[in-house]
């Protein structure tokens, strides 16, 4: 378990941060993050560590869903964030394969803080704005898309997808979703912003 | 005894401590998933005054990094003076390239107004806002403002403007002139006039709205539906400026300032200052314009 | 003066910042030290430190003399200051029952234990405007010194003592309770870190009003006694003194950091009673603040007890009203930003009004002579 020290909490957070920003303001642009030389333990792509050294600080919490003690460590070690149950988490790290039932417990917020609500992490194994074979063809449309947007990714659960359609289905309430992949390590570290506004439709590659 | 090093200031980048930038920035991306939503956040104190721009200051400041090129308007002029001094202490705080040419800026900063050349899917538009809560008018209270947005009871601003139709036969808002973002939360867009109201629907740029003394963010997001509330019966108009030509430039599709010269004479000049350059210049920038219905 | 419509926006500033020193040396003062001003700007710098929310005397002082006296000013300095101030540890509560007392008094009791100790005050002074404090002279000040030590009394000074509180007596007797609302929201929340959310929880309350700009507390709590409230107490304690601040370092070791003078109040009101028959109880609204600020005190403690009754018919009384617009920095800061240009806005009433007008003076006959001549004026001047 490492603590990291080239990460530069200024400068990269920065540019991380507008990264993140616009993939939420803009559904369906896939946007990079420029890579810093880490080492999370394997749980963890590098773009969902990416957005955590720019997001999570020793204010908030986070919880993760599919993921073990190292990378509970890494975040503890590397952010100072609490590492906290799912109702009480403000990040909830998943794997984009996992069941349905990981988004039970998830906040949403309330009506009259709906932005108390949590963001959800979601990590896939390939994102690509080309087919991908045995993927998921996601189709977005809301604000920040222009008429429609297409995105492929890799081992994401379709139920997931409609668990999420359901816990977002009566705004303001809702969970707003940050997808991020690395294609396994061997990608640059990408991000897909899919906020509660955003209706997704998906069908198989 | 007071001695030198006691107050030797070294500012971090862009002033604000890293760990207020973080929360800022998580506000505003929760901003950006909720539009027109107000969004709390701690908007701590800064050395401008507050009601002065400390919440545009704290989404600039939060938002700019060393790519950025930074405008700063004041009722659509660059040369204000207090366009001036937040200009000066963002370059101070950032060492940030600034310019007046919109077409030029990622980052732009403004007061009361919005940029008449349209703006880019590359542009981050930060506009300061004096009061959020666009119920304050009719409820005084911030713990019932609260729940009239959350259960979307907005009875009483649509009664205050139909009284003041009844009254004047207009619905007399001049400027900010109240917004639904999204088909459900009704917001301020800041009291900008009713000229730049259109450009907020659809754009391809992202609003970030920032009121720092009444500590909330509120966001429109690129291609988003607003709609100045209106009846079916009586539209949403913007300013009229009919047989009015700037005096400077002989343009009559802009928002017009008044102006009296010397001798008392009434005149009128293009207000946004870096759009009047360029058509002093000879080039018009492009323009999203809306024509009145009838 | 067109300070927009010329491009000089950047050189009207600089200038503007120039005529300020400009008239301030103009006369060739000799220019005062810190360690000059701040023993004898004392209660001024306390106001200050209170307002700016940091205990600083020195850069209270300086803020002060920076701004030539502007309290509104010195504070905003003093805050954005702080906010720059990176936080390192949380201190334990302090307790103001270690305080080394300098002055102790209660309104409640004529004799209480430990005994009234009046303390550097003015309050019983006449105030008379002393023109021979123009010239004191070191000489006189030295001699006052001196003769002042002469007359204290070595063997009374034997010891510290710190002194029990009167709440103390009254809970004792049991007509003063602890938990006398149960129901309050107990959370300790610091308002500095997070926006406020009404109904706001005590601590927020009480931070708040320890913060607020003591004039406008001293309205509030003066339009309280006046009629305008339900209630205004009686200082059941006034105390002014230096307590210790400790706190826990990362190797859990108690440290003590040093002390900071503070002024608490306890102002003495009764409970009101829901039901018939029920017996009331003694309450204390509770007031702390940086310094010597007594006025401060006062009415915090006036207005604690004011706003856990919330009634929106007495400004006191409430919640919304007391602590937004006690705030200082931003009271100071959106009055003043008035003088911003507000051309577009007024430009775009303008055009609203002259829509109204116009619509009056073609649509219907019988106007108010005045309207249909003004909206004449203005087509024809267009």
């Amino acid at each position: 378990m490492v603590r990291e020290t080239v990460y530069d909490e200024v400068r990269d957070a920065q540019r991380h941060f507008r990264s993140i920003l616009d993939s939420l303001a803009r559904p369906g642009v896939i946007s990079g993050l420029d890579p810093v030389t880490l080492m999370p333990p394997p749980g963890l792509n590098a773009a969902s560590v990416l957005v955590a050294f720019a997001l999570l600080d020793a204010d908030v919490s986070f919880h993760l869903v599919t993921m073990g003690a190292n990378e509970d460590a890494y975040l503890r070690t590397n952010t100072r964030a609490a590492s906290k149950a799912v109702e009480d988490a403000h990040f909830v790290f998943a794997d984009g394969s996992g069941p349905a039932g990981m988004l039970e417990g998830v906040q949403c917020g309330s009506l009259t803080y709906p932005d108390t609500a949590a963001t959800l992490i979601l990590q896939v194994d390939r994102l690509s704005t080309e087919p991908i074979a045995g993927g998921l063809k996601l189709t977005l449309t809301g604000p920040g898309v222009e008429t429609q947007a297409s995105v492929f990714a890799c081992h994401l659960n379709p139920d997931l997808l409609l668990a999420l359609q359901a816990r977002n289905a009566e705004f303001p309430l809702g969970i707003d979703a940050i997808v991020t992949c690395d294609d396994g390590g061997s990608g640059p570290p990408r991000v897909l912003g899919i906020p509660r506004t955003t209706t997704v439709s998906w069908e198989a590659c | 005894m007071v001695e030198n090093t006691k107050f030797k200031a070294s500012y971090n980048y862009a002033f604000i401590d890293e760990s207020t930038k973080k929360e800022v920035r998580r506000k505003i991306l929760k901003a950006v998933c909720i539009p027109g939503y107000q969004v709390p956040y701690s908007s701590p104190e800064m050395p401008i005054s507050r009601g002065w721009g400390t919440g545009g200051l704290h989404l600039t400041l939060s938002l700019i990094g060393q790519g950025d090129v930074l405008k700063v308007i004041d009722q659509g002029s660059d040369a204000s003076v207090n366009a001036c001094s937040l200009r000066e202490f963002v370059r101070k705080m950032t060492g940030c390239q600034v310019t007046f040419d919109t077409a030029a800026a990622t980052l732009l900063q403004t007061r009361h107004r919005v940029p008449e050349e349209i703006l880019t899917t590359k542009q981050i538009l930060v506009l300061q806002v004096p009061q959020p809560e666009v119920l304050r008018g009719v409820e005084r209270y911030e713990a019932r403002t609260r729940q009239m947005h959350a259960e979307a009871d907005y009875a009483k601003i649509w009664v205050s403007l139909y009284e003041a139709y009844v009254r004047y036969g207009t619905m007399m808002r001049g400027s900010g002139y109240p917004i639904r973002v999204n088909g459900r939360y009704i917001a301020t867009p800041s009291p900008i006039p009713r000229w730049d109201v259109p450009n907020l629907s659809m754009a391809h740029c992202l609003y970030l709205f920032g009121a720092g003394r009444e500590k909330r963010i509120h966001c429109i997001p690129p291609y988003t539906r607003v709609e100045p509330l209106a009846f079916e019966d009586v539209h949403f108009k913007v300013e009229e400026f009919e047989q009015i030509r700037c005096a400077a430039s002989g343009e009559d599709r802009a928002f017009m300032d008044e102006i009296y010269d010397a001798e008392g004479v009434r005149k009128f000049v293009v207000n946004d200052s870096n759009f009047l350059d360029k058509l002093k210049a000879g080039s018009r920038p492009p323009q999203r314009l809306f024509m009145n219905p009838e | 003066m067109g300070y927009v419509a010329v491009k000089g926006g950047q050189d009207a500033i600089s200038n503007a910042a120039e005529l300020v020193e400009y008239y301030r040396w103009r006369e060739r003062p000799q220019p005062v030290d810190v360690a000059q001003f701040r023993p004898q700007f004392r209660l001024g710098i306390d106001k200050v430190m209170g307002e700016g929310s940091l205990y600083a005397p020195e850069h209270a002082a300086l803020a002060l003399q920076q701004v030539e006296g502007d309290v509104f000013e010195a504070a905003f300095i003093l805050r954005a200051y702080r906010a720059t101030l990176q936080r390192r540890y949380y201190s334990d509560t302090i307790n103001t029952r270690e305080m080394f007392v300098q002055r102790r008094i209660s309104s409640a009791f004529r004799e209480i234990p430990g005994g009234q100790i009046l303390g550097p005050t003015r309050d019983y002074t006449q105030r008379l405007l002393n023109p021979s404090l123009v010239q004191p002279g070191l000489g006189s000040i030295e001699s006052f010194l001196g003769g002042f030590k002469g007359r204290l009394n070595p063997d009374k000074l034997q010891g510290v003592t710190t002194f029990g509180k009167v709440i103390d007596l009254l809970m004792a007797e049991g007509i003063m309770r602890r938990d006398m609302y149960p129901n309050e929201d107990r959370r300790v929340v610091d308002v500095t870190r997070e926006a406020i959310k009404f109904p706001v929880p005590r601590s927020a309350r009480l931070q708040m009003l320890a913060r607020a700009e003591t004039g406008g507390l001293m309205c509030l709590g003066y339009s309280s006694m006046r009629g305008y409230g339900d209630k205004h107490g009686t200082v059941g304690e006034l105390r002014v003194g230096d307590v210790p601040v400790r706190l826990v370092d990362p190797r859990g070791r108690r440290r003590y950091l040093g002390k900071i003078k503070v002024t608490e109040t306890e102002m003495i009101g009764r409970v009101p009673v829901k039901k018939r028959g029920a017996v009331p109880f003694l309450s204390v609204g509770y007031g702390l603040c940086f310094g010597q600020n007594e006025t401060k005190g006062i009415c915090m403690g006036m207005l604690d007890s004011a706003l856990r009754i919330p009634n929106n018919q007495n400004p006191a009384n409430n919640q919304e009203f007391v602590l937004y617009h006690t705030e200082c920095v931003e009271a100071y800061g959106f009055t003043n930003h008035l003088k911003l240009p507000h051309y577009v806005t007024f430009q775009a009433a303008l055009q609203n009004l002259r829509d109204v007008a116009h619509r009056a003076e073609t649509t219907s006959p019988g106007q108010p002579a005045e309207l249909a001549a003004a909206a004449v004026t203005l087509k024809s001047r267009s």
